[in-house]
């Protein structure tokens, strides 16, 4: 079971000879073309939008706002983008700041206006949640598909911010770690780094899961 | 078993599909003698196709499609029709003229008072401390009182040489 090789959501461009080139679709979009503006949100903004939703901590509303806010900033900055990587490199790599952005700002929020909330994203499981490692185990063995996908995404939203991303754009979304780097704007290797320790904190973490 | 220590990145790379080719021939030569290796790419390829599985793929409707491209291209019109904020307040009546003679002002003053700064270069000087050149004047008037005072040691000593020959006369 390859994780490639299931239904993608990557960045993969469509080869289709009748398909305009994005280069052009953006030349046109410089030049305030809005059937080119258009085409360009309608391919990327099924992507963007799954992208966002996982950036967002699954929320459907807040990911479309972030959607939105994405295209407009790219649409509004297109013109320092200037060809060294492909449009939707360069499209990701705003989304993703709009959604970290995003996330800083909820979180900023939360502190300010709801201080007695304990925070679980960023600093992991709160000691409610969190279950003391002997029931853990045990429970391991019993629990559900419902509670192991719970845990799944608790545990993805306990990873460092940069652990995260990176898994999330490699494992959900099919990037190439030459993509992620470009979009995170760091090293191949950096990425590489975040992605193995990310890995291998959920594999030590659900390693009971698996020997069940 | 466990895997090979030494081969644990290129188990997650091999997961992940990004082995270069080269990696790719070592990989699989090497893969079908080690039991160990075979058994954590098959548990971490596992493990990444339940994460997959357990993450929501949200399918954006139609609906909020459409609702985002509208959006976005109506703030894009809204901005190419709205100057910037600063062009806007200047073409208001009443405020290009003020603001036009507070720059002249502006400049006549600071052009004065800089013209001022040109044309008193002792000023500076002042300001600056002794220059160079004046340091070196000073040091050749204290020589030149250096020489007097030893010439005047010279008469001095002349003198006592002669009251002394006449004493001992």
């Amino acid at each position: 079971m390859n994780p490639q090789s299931g239904p993608s959501i990557g960045l993969e461009n469509d080869a289709s000879p009748s398909r305009v080139k994005d280069e052009d679709l953006v030349f046109r979009a410089r030049a305030h073309d809005p059937s080119a503006i258009e085409e360009l949100v309608h391919r990327y903004q099924q992507k963007a939008y799954v992208v966002a939703f996982h950036l967002s901590d699954e929320n459907e509303q807040d990911a479309e706002d972030l959607t939105q806010e994405a295209f407009l900033r790219a649409f509004q900055k297109l013109k320092t983008f200037r060809g060294d990587s492909s449009f939707y490199t360069w499209f990701y790599r705003i989304l993703v700041n709009v959604c970290l952005d995003g996330r800083r700002r909820r979180k900023r929020w939360r502190q300010v206006f709801l201080p007695w909330q304990h925070d679980s994203t960023d600093k992991g499981l709160s000691p409610e949640e969190r279950p003391d490692p002997e029931a853990h185990e045990r429970s391991l063995k019993a629990i559900s598909e419902k509670q192991l996908s719970r845990d799944i995404r608790k545990s993805l939203k306990s990873l460092p911010e940069k652990q995260r991303l990176a898994f999330q754009l490699k494992a959900l979304h099919g990037m190439s770690i030459q993509e992620i780097a470009r979009i995170m704007g760091t090293a191949e290797g950096t990425v590489k780094s975040h992605l193995f320790r990310a890995t291998h904190f959920l594999r030590e973490k659900f390693k009971d899961w698996e020997e069940a | 078993m466990k895997a090979c220590p030494d081969r644990y990145d290129t188990i997650l790379l091999a997961a992940y599909g990004e082995l270069n080719p080269e990696q790719r021939q070592d990989w699989e030569r090497h893969l079908p003698a080690c039991t160990g290796c075979s058994d954590e790419y098959q548990a971490v390829l596992r493990l990444l196709g339940r994460i997959k599985e357990s993450m929501p793929v949200p399918e954006l409707s139609e609906k909020r499609a459409r609702s985002i491209l509208w959006s976005v291209k109506r703030e894009l019109r809204k901005e190419k029709a709205q100057p910037s904020w600063w062009k806007e307040w200047l073409v208001r009546p009443g405020r290009l003229v003020p603001a036009l003679a507070t720059a002249c002002i502006v400049l006549i003053t600071f052009g004065w008072f800089g013209m001022d700064l040109i044309q008193s270069p002792d000023m500076d000087q002042d300001s600056m401390g002794p220059s160079v050149e004046n340091q070196a004047v000073v040091r050749d008037l204290e020589l030149i009182k250096d020489i007097d005072f030893l010439e005047d040691l010279d008469t001095l000593q002349e003198l006592v040489t002669v009251l002394d020959r006449n004493e001992s006369i």
